[in-house]
C-alpha cells in the first residue's frame, strides 16, 4: 500500500501520519506544493492521498478533481485546520473519502486513515 | 416492431392462458407466462414488461392486491386486470389501483388486440423509441445516461416523472449499472438542481466516522465555525442527499438515519441542540432489502421510508443492445482523455463484446474499452484489444464452453422457433411436460 501527503511545510499532523503509515508499513511519498502531488498523482498509483486544505482554499474541489483524474482508484482524505461552510461543502461536492477538521484531533484521522486503506 | 413489446400473463386458467399466450405471440409480440402470484412477482422482478394482464382470481393472492405490489416494484408498466366475475366494485377496485382497463372473459381476441394497440399508443416511453440517452446538465456539464433498451426508456420515463416530485427514491441494481448516475438525474431535473447534490458511500466507513461525516461534530472544548464540522446532511440542506449503498448501514445508525429523515433534523456529534435540514433522500442498494428486512439486518420502518419509488436498474446482460451505443460513448470519451483517434470496433470485437456476460456491467465495459484504446495499435479496436476471456467470444464459431443452462436454453429456443411457440408440440419435442416448458420458458426467458 501507498499513500501520498500533500501539505503545507511544518505542518504538525503531517509528521504524526507519516510515523502512523510507518508503523502501519504503509509506503507514503510527502510533497509541499499542489504542483508536485498532481505530478506524483500522474506517475504512481496511490491507495491514498491525504491532502491539506491550506495550500490552496479556494480551488481545493479543482484539485481534488485533478487528482481523482490521475488517481480515479485513490481514496482521499482532506483536512484542515480552519473550516468553514464553503470549504467543507466544495470538499464534500467532490465525494472524498472523509473530511476532517482537525480540531476534532488527530486519533479520528488516523482511524479514517486506517478505514481508507483497511488496516485493523 | 412487435417483437419488442414485453407482454406479462398472470392467470392460474391453463386453457386461457395458454390461449391468450398464442394469442399474442402470433401478433408477434414478446409473451411471458405464469400460473400464479408468485411466479408472475418472480417474472415482473426478471423482466422488463409494457404491459401486464392480471387474472382478478389466483390461488396465491388476489389481482387486485397483486396489481398494488407489481405496481410497487415497477410502476411503470400498465395494468390489464381480467375476471370471469365481473361486478361494479371489481371495476371500481381495479381503476382506484390505477389499472389501465378491466376486461371480462371469455374475451374477444380482437379486443385485446385493440387494447393492447391502445395502450401502447398511449405509453409515452414507446412513443419516444428514438431517444437513445437521457440527457442533463449536472455542475455545468452535460451528462448523459445511454440506454435505447425498452428497460432503461422506462428508467428515464420514471426518472422524468419522479424527479420534480418531492418522494424518496431507492435505485436497486447490482455494481456498476449507473445508480449513481440516475440519482444525479433525479436532482439534475428536480426543483433543487440549483442546491447542492452531496452523497455518502455507507460502506466505506466505520461507524463512529461515518456518523460524524453525516450528522457533522463539534468537540467541547473547540467551539465556533472554525472549529466545526458541518457533516453532509446539514451542507445538502434545500438540495439532494443520496445514500450509497444504504443497505450497508450499522442497525444503530438505521434509527439515527431514520428519525433524522422523519423529523427533519440532525444533531452533530457531541452537541445536543437539533440543526433543521430539508433534503431529499435518494438511496441505492445492490443488496436484496427485503430480504434484509426479513433477516432483521435492516429496519422495516426505515425500508418503507425510503422505497417510496424504487427504480430498478437492469445489469448490462440484460440490455445487450445498449452496448453497441456504449461501447462508441466510451471510445469518444477515453480517445480523448488518452489523446487517442480510435474510429471504430471490429466486428468480431463487438459480437465479443455484445455476448459477454458483464457481472461488472457498464464499470467493467468502460474499463475493457479504455484498456482497449490504450493497447490497439490501428484505428479500429480488434478482438486482440480486448482481455482474453472476453476475446473468446469473437473468434469463429463463437465460444467454446457453454454452462449446462446455457446449452438447455439455446435448444429449447431452437426448438420454439420450429414449432413456432406451440407449446405442446414444443414439450412433446422435447419429451418433457407442458407445465416444465412453461416453467423453463419463464426462468430464461424465453
Amino acid at each position: 500500500m501507498n499513500c501520498l501527503i500533500i501539505a503545507q511545510p511544518e505542518n504538525p499532523v503531517t509528521h504524526v501520519l507519516e510515523l502512523f503509515l510507518k508503523r502501519n508499513q504503509v509506503a507514503c511519498e510527502t510533497v509541499h506544493d499542489l504542483i508536485s502531488g498532481i505530478q506524483n498523482a500522474q506517475l504512481f498509483n496511490y491507495d491514498l492521498i491525504i491532502l491539506n486544505t491550506r495550500l490552496n482554499d479556494s480551488q481545493i474541489d479543482r484539485e481534488i478533481r485533478l487528482l481523482k483524474g490521475f488517481n480515479p482508484l485513490a481514496r482521499i482524505i482532506v483536512h484542515t485546520d480552519s473550516n468553514s461552510r464553503a470549504l467543507e461543502t466544495a470538499v464534500r461536492k467532490e465525494q472524498v473519502f472523509y473530511y476532517h477538521v482537525n480540531t476534532l484531533g488527530i486519533n479520528v484521522l488516523r482511524k479514517a486513515v486506517k478505514s481508507a486503506l483497511g488496516l485493523n | 416492431m412487435n417483437k419488442d413489446i414485453n407482454i406479462l400473463l398472470i392467470d392460474d386458467n391453463d386453457t386461457f392462458r395458454e390461449a391468450l399466450y398464442l394469442l399474442l405471440s402470433n401478433a408477434g409480440y414478446h409473451a411471458d407466462s405464469a400460473a400464479n402470484a408468485d411466479a408472475g412477482l418472480k417474472l415482473a422482478g426478471k423482466g422488463n414488461y409494457h404491459i401486464v394482464f392480471v387474472d382478478y382470481k389466483l390461488p396465491d393472492m388476489n389481482g387486485i392486491e397483486l396489481i398494488g405490489k407489481l405496481k410497487h416494484e415497477n410502476p411503470a408498466p400498465d395494468f390489464v386486470l381480467m375476471t370471469g366475475y365481473a361486478s361494479l366494485e371489481i371495476a371500481v377496485e381495479a381503476g382506484r389501483i390505477g389499472a389501465y382497463d378491466f376486461i371480462e372473459k371469455p374475451f374477444q381476441p380482437d379486443k385485446i388486440l385493440h387494447l393492447i394497440k391502445e395502450i401502447l399508443s398511449n405509453n409515452k416511453s414507446l412513443q419516444e423509441t428514438g431517444r437513445t440517452a437521457l440527457n442533463f446538465d449536472f455542475d455545468g456539464n452535460t451528462v448523459s445516461i445511454i440506454g435505447k433498451s425498452p428497460g432503461m426508456q422506462k428508467v428515464f420515463d420514471l426518472v422524468e416523472q419522479i424527479a420534480p416530485t418531492e418522494s424518496t427514491v431507492l435505485i436497486l441494481g447490482e455494481s456498476g449499472t449507473g445508480k449513481e448516475l440516475i440519482a444525479r438525474a433525479i436532482h439534475a431535473k428536480s426543483k433543487r438542481a440549483q442546491k447542492p447534490f452531496l452523497a455518502i458511500d455507507c460502506g466505506s466507513l466505520v461507524e463512529s466516522l461515518f456518523e460524524s461525516e453525516l450528522f457533522g461534530h463539534v468537540k467541547g472544548s473547540f467551539t465556533g465555525a472554525h472549529a466545526t464540522k458541518h457533516g453532509a446532511l446539514e451542507l445538502a440542506n434545500k438540495g439532494t442527499f443520496f445514500f450509497d449503498e444504504i443497505g450497508n448501514i450499522s442497525l444503530n445508525m438505521q434509527v439515527k438515519i431514520l428519525r433524522a429523515i422523519q423529523e427533519k433534523e440532525i444533531r452533530r456529534v457531541g452537541e445536543t441542540s437539533p440543526i433543521k435540514v430539508d433534503v431529499r433522500v435518494v438511496a441505492a442498494t445492490n443488496s436484496d432489502l427485503k430480504q434484509a428486512v426479513a433477516n432483521g439486518h435492516f429496519r422495516e420502518d426505515l425500508y418503507y421510508r425510503i422505497s417510496v419509488i424504487p427504480i430498478k436498474l437492469p445489469p448490462l446482460r440484460e440490455r445487450r443492445e445498449d452496448i453497441p451505443d456504449l461501447v462508441d460513448h466510451f471510445i469518444r470519451k477515453h480517445n480523448y482523455k488518452k489523446g487517442r483517434e480510435i474510429h471504430s470496433v471490429s466486428d468480431k470485437a463487438l459480437k465479443a463484446l455484445t455476448e459477454y456476460y458483464w457481472p461488472g456491467n457498464i464499470r467493467e465495459l468502460e474499463n475493457v474499452i479504455e484498456r482497449a484504446i490504450i493497447v490497439e495499435g490501428s484505428s479500429t479496436i480488434g478482438l486482440n484489444s480486448l482481455p482474453a476471456f472476453i476475446k473468446t467470444l469473437g473468434a469463429e464459431g463463437g465460444r467454446e464452453i457453454y454452462s449446462l443452462a446455457d446449452m438447455e436454453k439455446s435448444h429449447i429456443n431452437k426448438i420454439l422457433k420450429i414449432t413456432n411457440r406451440n407449446i405442446s408440440k414444443a414439450a412433446k419435442l422435447l419429451e418433457i411436460d407442458r407445465k416444465t416448458l412453461y416453467k423453463k420458458i419463464s426462468r430464461y426467458g424465453l
